[in-house]
């Protein structure tokens, strides 16, 4: 079933809103990391953290989230189906281990965010513990969005056996549904 | 004569060179970090901070 046009134009707006925007919070949370990496200052340290746990609770998250449903909404009310083209189905699996990894990592970041509120002690070397694995979360992260976003843009060819099934049918079909 | 002309679109094409070298490199990320999973012990996520953590904080 494929959208109307106003429809499909909507939902396009809205999907490449979320996508984009997902990209550009990872971003601002790598500056944040990177900051918090280089500096000396233990409230610059302190106040990454928390804002990384903000960023990423109120901004990153619901991106995803939103991104991954118009991303289906998108795939299944146009020609592009889910699993006929092979660009979609590594879109789609590439974003289900985005959002699965973010959901496993923000835990530890509202953690880390929640100690760095709490505590007043100058004892900040757990602090700066955690954040060589955000460095890794972050890099990766918006490396695997990047390439999401090239296979949506290019859109290589492939068919899967699915879609070339679906495109002989509807080229070829059956006698039953030519009768009708 | 006739048997030369099957029609093409009933046949399934390879797979695209792009789709196989994409999955390979896929296939390995996620194997990668299986591994580092493993090695980790599944212990990852907070957990893999807090007692370190809770230690440290509660050093006189």
């Amino acid at each position: 079933m494929t959208m109307p046009t106003v429809l499909r134009k909507f939902a396009l707006t809205v999907h490449l809103t979320c996508s984009v925007g997902w990209i550009g919070a990872v971003a601002a949370f790598l500056v944040l990391v990177v900051a918090a990496m280089t500096s000396q200052d233990a409230q610059t340290l302190r106040a990454c953290w928390i804002a990384m746990d903000l960023i990423g609770r109120f901004a990153i998250i619901p991106f995803a989230l939103a991104s991954l449903l118009t991303g289906l909404v998108m795939s299944l009310g146009t020609k592009w189906g889910l699993f006929r083209h092979y660009w979609v189905v590594f879109s789609l699996v590439l974003t289900i281990l985005a959002t699965i990894v973010l959901l496993e990592n923000m835990q530890t970041v509202s953690y880390f965010g929640r100690i760095a509120f709490e505590m007043d002690s100058a004892d900040l070397d757990g602090l700066r513990g955690g954040l060589g694995s955000e460095l890794l979360h972050a890099g990766f992260g918006l490396l695997v969005l990047i390439v999401i976003q090239t296979l949506n843009v290019y859109k290589p060819q492939g068919l899967t056996p699915y879609g070339w099934r679906k495109q002989n049918e509807t080229r070829n079909p059956a006698p039953q549904d030519a009768a009708t | 004569m006739s048997q030369t002309q099957m029609p093409v679109e009933h046949k399934t094409p390879t797979t695209p060179r792009w789709v196989k070298m994409f999955g390979l490199i896929v296939g390995v990320l996620i194997l990668l970090g299986a591994i580092i999973l493993i090695i980790g012990g599944g212990n990852h996520g907070p957990n893999m901070h807090t007692l370190p953590m809770q230690q440290r904080v509660q050093q006189p």
